[in-house]
């Protein structure tokens, strides 16, 4: 019963099944934290070869 | 020991990946102030793949009866791991992806890109537009709750009025008079095998036939030099609008996950303020401010064959704007497009105000 119990913690505690709010947040922001960082990423490589293009 | 690079061992054993890329390192796309609008298709062919991959994770867990179909969705919410995410994506992306085909279609329609020699772009365009609020249409009764239910009961009654085939597309989409477990199935096979295989020939159609004949440039607009090379930089472009939307997405899907209603019970009465999704408010509101009868016609027959007409005038504008065909601006079709524009957003507001 008790591993039932601390079962169904965990998953709504790492987002598995219905999370509560602030676990919801709180993943959205990791996730869109390193996304952010990729998204950073993407554009210093476009500002780069817009330059070897002649395109700035 | 000599090293071989992954692209030329591919290269060897499939030579096309050769030629595609060499083809698209020549393409390019035209640079002007309104460029930012050719991300939109890009971005389209980004959330179809969203709806598919999700599409298909919902479907090995989803029971398309009506005793099951919305427990199975409860499931998929509180039992499978990441359920409630998969759903929330799908059904947000799906509000996404009309939202951003709209626009693909009406920057189209500005720049006027449907002009020789891509009318058939524009033809195919335009039915994968169709395809994407039916399959909007079919998934909407999929969980099988009340507000789902009854809006498909009178999303099902509208082309009842459409003269001579109207009963019979009735009880195509019913498999009845009612909306009960024929409809259910019916939709169920259109949203996951009819629509998909349709539209995914249409798009890879639409997207061949855009990389043979380029993209248009609008217009009357001054272009500037360079254009941008296809590969590398606008793939950049376009990784960017596609990391970005997914952002987007993920926050309307995690903050305000969809949520699923009680199962529906047909001899319920249908509860108060059930109106469609608002993709379709437009032809909602216009039916609610038809009078019933014009004229002694009915009202909602003559808004389905205006709906229609409407739509096949819409579909067949590359062959009626000529002026566009000799790089001219026709003023009359710049004022439909803002006149269509402004009276379906005036409608989604007025129908979510009333």
């Amino acid at each position: 019963m008790f591993n039932i119990k601390l079962a169904a913690v965990i998953n709504r505690s790492f987002a598995l099944v219905e999370p509560s709010f602030g676990v919801r947040i709180s993943m959205f922001i990791l996730i869109a934290f390193i996304l952010i960082v990729f998204l950073v990423l993407l554009y210093l490589r476009m500002q780069e070869v817009d330059k070897q293009s002649g395109i700035k | 020991m000599e090293r071989i690079r992954f692209k030329d061992w591919l290269n060897e054993r499939l030579p096309l990946v050769g030629h595609l890329e060499s083809f698209l390192r020549q393409k390019t796309v035209p640079r002007h102030k309104y460029s930012f609008f050719y991300l939109f298709g890009g971005l389209s062919l980004f959330l179809f793949g969203i709806q598919l991959v999700t599409g298909i994770l919902l479907a090995l867990y989803y029971s398309p009866t009506p005793e099951n179909a919305n427990e199975s969705v409860r499931r998929i919410i509180t039992e499978v791991n990441f359920g409630w995410l998969i759903r929330s994506i799908h059904v947000w992306g799906a509000n996404f992806m009309v939202v951003v085909v709209l626009i693909h279609m009406f920057s189209t329609y500005f720049m006027k890109a449907y002009r020789n020699p891509r009318e058939f772009m524009w033809l195919t365009g335009s039915v994968i537009l169709l395809l994407i609020l039916g399959f909007a249409f079919t998934g909407y009764l999929l969980p099988w709750d009340t507000t789902a239910y009854f809006a498909t009961q009178i999303g099902t009654e509208i082309p009842k009025s459409i003269p001579i085939v109207g009963d019979l597309v009735v009880t195509l989409l019913r498999g009845g008079d009612e909306v009960g477990a024929e409809a259910l199935k019916r939709m169920y096979t259109i949203h996951v095998t009819v629509l998909p295989i349709t539209a995914i020939i249409l798009i890879l159609f639409h997207v061949i036939l855009q990389q043979v004949l380029g993209t248009s440039k609008p217009i009357g607009i001054e272009e500037r030099k360079p254009p941008f090379p296809f590969l590398p930089n606008y793939v950049y472009r376009d990784s960017i609008a596609w990391t970005g939307t997914l952002i987007l997405l993920l926050g309307f899907a995690m903050i305000h996950p969809q949520e699923l209603g009680e199962r529906a019970d047909p001899f319920a009465s249908a509860p108060t303020g059930i109106r469609p999704e608002w993709y379709f408010l437009p032809l909602y509101q216009t039916l609610r401010i038809v009078p019933t009868r014009v004229l002694s016609l009915s009202g909602e027959m003559l808004v389905n064959v205006a709906l229609i007409v409407g739509l096949t005038a819409w579909v067949a504008i590359p062959f009626m704007d000529r002026k566009a065909d000799r790089e001219q601006q026709d003023p009359l079709f710049q004022v439909v497009g803002i006149v269509l524009l402004l009276y379906c957003g005036f409608s989604i507001i007025l129908a979510l105000l009333t």
